[in-house]
């Protein structure tokens, strides 16, 4: 199993389901997992002004199917792999309220809950192509939670392989999720303070040169009085660079911070690039927003 | 599409270049209209070449007509250390390119 969080949403799933589709927007938006062959889950949001009653939703949506045919009424004429009869039933489990049955020619779990913390509706489905693993479902919902602030406001994300801490007033402003390439961009409304968390794979193939030869490539071509750093960290040597910029709308001096280094245990090049926000002298404070090396727990 | 063989065109000539890359040879078809007169003020290229960087190659070399592209997937994967969506996705855009240069086949069994 293994940690994703999310839309400042924890949850724990098989670790071999990848996220494959996300949502950047905060309000209401969905991200979707499969496994080697297939979509096995999806996680969707909705704010909402107070908790919602969810029996009545689960029933309204097995009544609303069951009129447009997507769901048969009574037993389901389908089996799951296990050879037993899977009637649209109407279920709870913890906090969870929702309904097993066929849609689509799978079985699905479909259920939803009010995540207070958060102030907003979340709605997990899960396809069981290989019939219903009770336990896993039950795993995988127990686990479901709203990912707190840390000290000081800020919030981790936890996908594609980066492990980051963002500004909690700072928005998902860009994701990327391609081959050897995971972004994760944060940006304030005016992008005076903006965060970029990278994780860069394949980099025998490409990095031409030093970490930290990259790393300088790597700035804005209105940095100033750039000065370079080096720190070590955990068994990682850490290339920082430091400088002023002139950031956002009012192109007034900010300040900028970049660290950027090579994971020896994932080999993959890691960098963090910081415009605008207070402390962030040198390299290490950067390094402490982003974690590599799976397992280990999240620096600073 | 995990389950299918990808297989090397037979016809095709390869060779492998000093950067690591491969150089392959894959004969074209010759059109219907190109017969003489016609033929002998239009030559057409016998063959068109389909020239792989040292990444492209290692995909097109495990193309051997018995490993699924699950398996190259896979392969490709833990040679670069990628996730498997990560390989997944390079390698079949690229599978999918040499097969449209005709350079592979896929069977799907």
């Amino acid at each position: 199993m293994q940690w994703t969080i999310w839309r400042h949403i924890r949850l724990e799933l098989p670790a071999d389901w990848e996220m494959l589709q996300f949502s950047r927007n905060m309000v209401a938006g969905r991200c979707a997992f499969a496994d080697r062959t297939q979509f096995r889950a999806e996680l969707s949001w909705q704010a909402v002004s107070g908790p919602p009653d969810l029996e009545r939703l689960a029933s309204d949506y097995l009544a609303k199917r069951r009129l447009d045919g997507t769901i048969a009424g009574g037993v389901s004429p389908r089996r799951d792999s296990r050879g037993g009869d899977v009637p649209p039933t109407l279920a709870r489990v913890g906090e969870w309220h929702g309904l097993r049955c066929h849609e689509g020619g799978l079985l699905t779990s479909r259920f939803s809950r009010y995540l207070g913390e958060e102030g907003c509706l979340i709605e997990f489905v899960l396809l069981w192509p290989q019939g219903l693993d009770a336990s896993l479902e039950a795993d995988i919902l127990a686990r479901v939670a709203a990912e707190r602030p840390w000290p000081g406001g800020w919030r981790r994300w936890r996908a594609f392989g980066l492990d980051a801490l963002a500004p909690g007033n700072l928005d998902l402003v860009e994701c990327v999720a391609q081959p050897a390439l995971a972004r994760l961009g944060f940006a304030d409304a005016r992008e005076e303070h903006q965060v970029t968390f990278e994780r860069l794979g394949m980099v025998p193939q490409w990095l031409r040169g030093s970490v930290r030869d990259w790393l300088a490539r790597q700035v804005p071509s209105d940095l100033r009085d750039a000065s370079e750093g080096r720190a070590e960290a955990n068994g990682h040597q850490v290339e920082g660079l430091s400088g002023l910029r002139r950031g956002g709308a009012l192109r007034r001096p900010t300040r900028y911070a970049a660290a950027a280094w090579l994971c020896p245990a994932d080999g993959r090049l890691y960098r963090v690039a910081v415009t605008g926000l207070g402390a962030v002298e040198g390299g290490r404070p950067a390094l402490d927003r982003l974690s590599c090396c799976e397992g280990k727990p999240l620096r600073g | 599409m995990l389950a299918a063989r990808p297989a090397r065109n037979a016809a095709a000539e390869a060779a492998r270049e000093a950067s690591g890359g491969v150089r392959i040879a894959v004969k074209r078809k010759r059109p219907r209209w190109h017969v003489p007169p016609l033929s002998w003020v239009v030559p057409i290229q016998p063959t068109r070449t389909v020239r792989l960087d040292p990444l492209g190659a290692q995909v097109w070399e495990l193309c051997d007509g018995e490993r699924t592209v699950e398996a190259i997937v896979d392969a490709f994967a833990a040679e670069h250390r990628l996730s498997f969506h990560e390989a997944r996705v390079a390698v079949t855009g690229y599978l999918s390119q040499l097969v449209q240069r005709g350079a592979l086949a896929i069977a799907i069994r």
